[in-house]
């Protein structure tokens, strides 16, 4: 009983709450940057299945958004 | 009336291409889903927008204090994860829309199926096999933006083609018919 009260104790303490929430956060990142890559190959491919004028822009954009995604797992990491 | 924000039907479009189309072969309609049928969505995205600043003037002005004892980086990666999500919701959206392709060649009609960000399904036929076509428009927004759905029986493998929400539907039926028949006039000399 002693154990699991100090075991909730050192959960619950307000730094690893803050890690459990970084991790948690990081993770998503890193998934919404998985995402982001998809968008790009998949972008890729269809406008390459369909050569439209706008293809060349949204092809940018998604690399754009890559970036972007990628800025947020480095923002988790570092300032949180 | 014209909703002209997200262009959905290009008549002979000269910039437009395909990656199976022949040497002989030129774009004579260009569709995608009318524009009006991204407003679902892009309210959606607007009220969403919207919810991060007003939950927390809420917390204040209503005194529930919820929010504010969160640690204040907690509260902004959560802002943050769900302003993503959002913009996750939003690209799929617009990648649907803008993917999800009809093209009416002088020699084909392909249907391009962007299901989601892991598939993609090519139809193609040829118009020789087209037996008949009809334009359904049901509905009052439908009737107000003139859109709806075309609907092309073929000969092959008794192939069905359904041109899900395009704008002037009656005037891409009446192309394709007339295509059709100069493609069956071509074929029986």
């Amino acid at each position: 009983m002693i154990a699991e009260n100090s075991l909730i104790d050192i959960l619950f303490r307000v730094e690893n709450v803050l890690l459990i929430f970084k991790i948690g956060f990081t993770l998503f990142a890193i998934l919404y940057f998985v995402f982001s890559l998809i968008v790009i190959s998949q972008v890729r491919l269809m406008t390459e299945t369909v050569m439209t004028e706008g293809g060349s822009l949204l092809r940018a954009l998604s690399i754009l958004h890559a970036g972007f995604a990628l800025t947020v797992v480095i923002l988790f990491i570092g300032f949180f | 009336m014209q909703f002209s924000i997200f262009p959905a039907l290009f008549d002979k479009p000269s910039k437009i291409r395909f990656d199976q189309q022949e040497a002989d072969e030129s774009v004579e309609l260009f569709l995608r889903k009318h524009g009006i049928t991204n407003v679902p969505w892009i309210l959606i995205t607007l009220v969403g927008f919207l919810i991060p600043p007003f939950a927390l003037w809420a917390d204040v002005a209503l005194e529930i204090n919820l929010l504010s004892n969160v640690p204040n980086s907690i509260l902004a990666g959560g802002i943050i994860v769900f302003y993503l999500l959002l913009l996750a919701y939003v690209i799929e959206n617009f990648l649907f829309w803008y993917f999800n392709i009809y093209i009416v060649t002088n020699k084909h009609i392909v249907d391009i199926n962007y299901d989601s960000l892991l598939s993609r399904k090519v139809v193609e036929v040829e118009l020789v096999d087209v037996e008949s076509q009809s334009a359904d428009i049901k509905g009052v927004i439908r009737q107000l933006f003139n859109f709806g759905d075309v609907i092309v029986e073929t000969a092959a493998e008794r192939l069905r083609i359904e041109f899900i929400d395009v704008p002037k539907p009656d005037f891409v039926a009446d192309r394709i018919q007339d295509l059709s028949k100069s493609e069956h006039g071509s074929s029986n000399p």
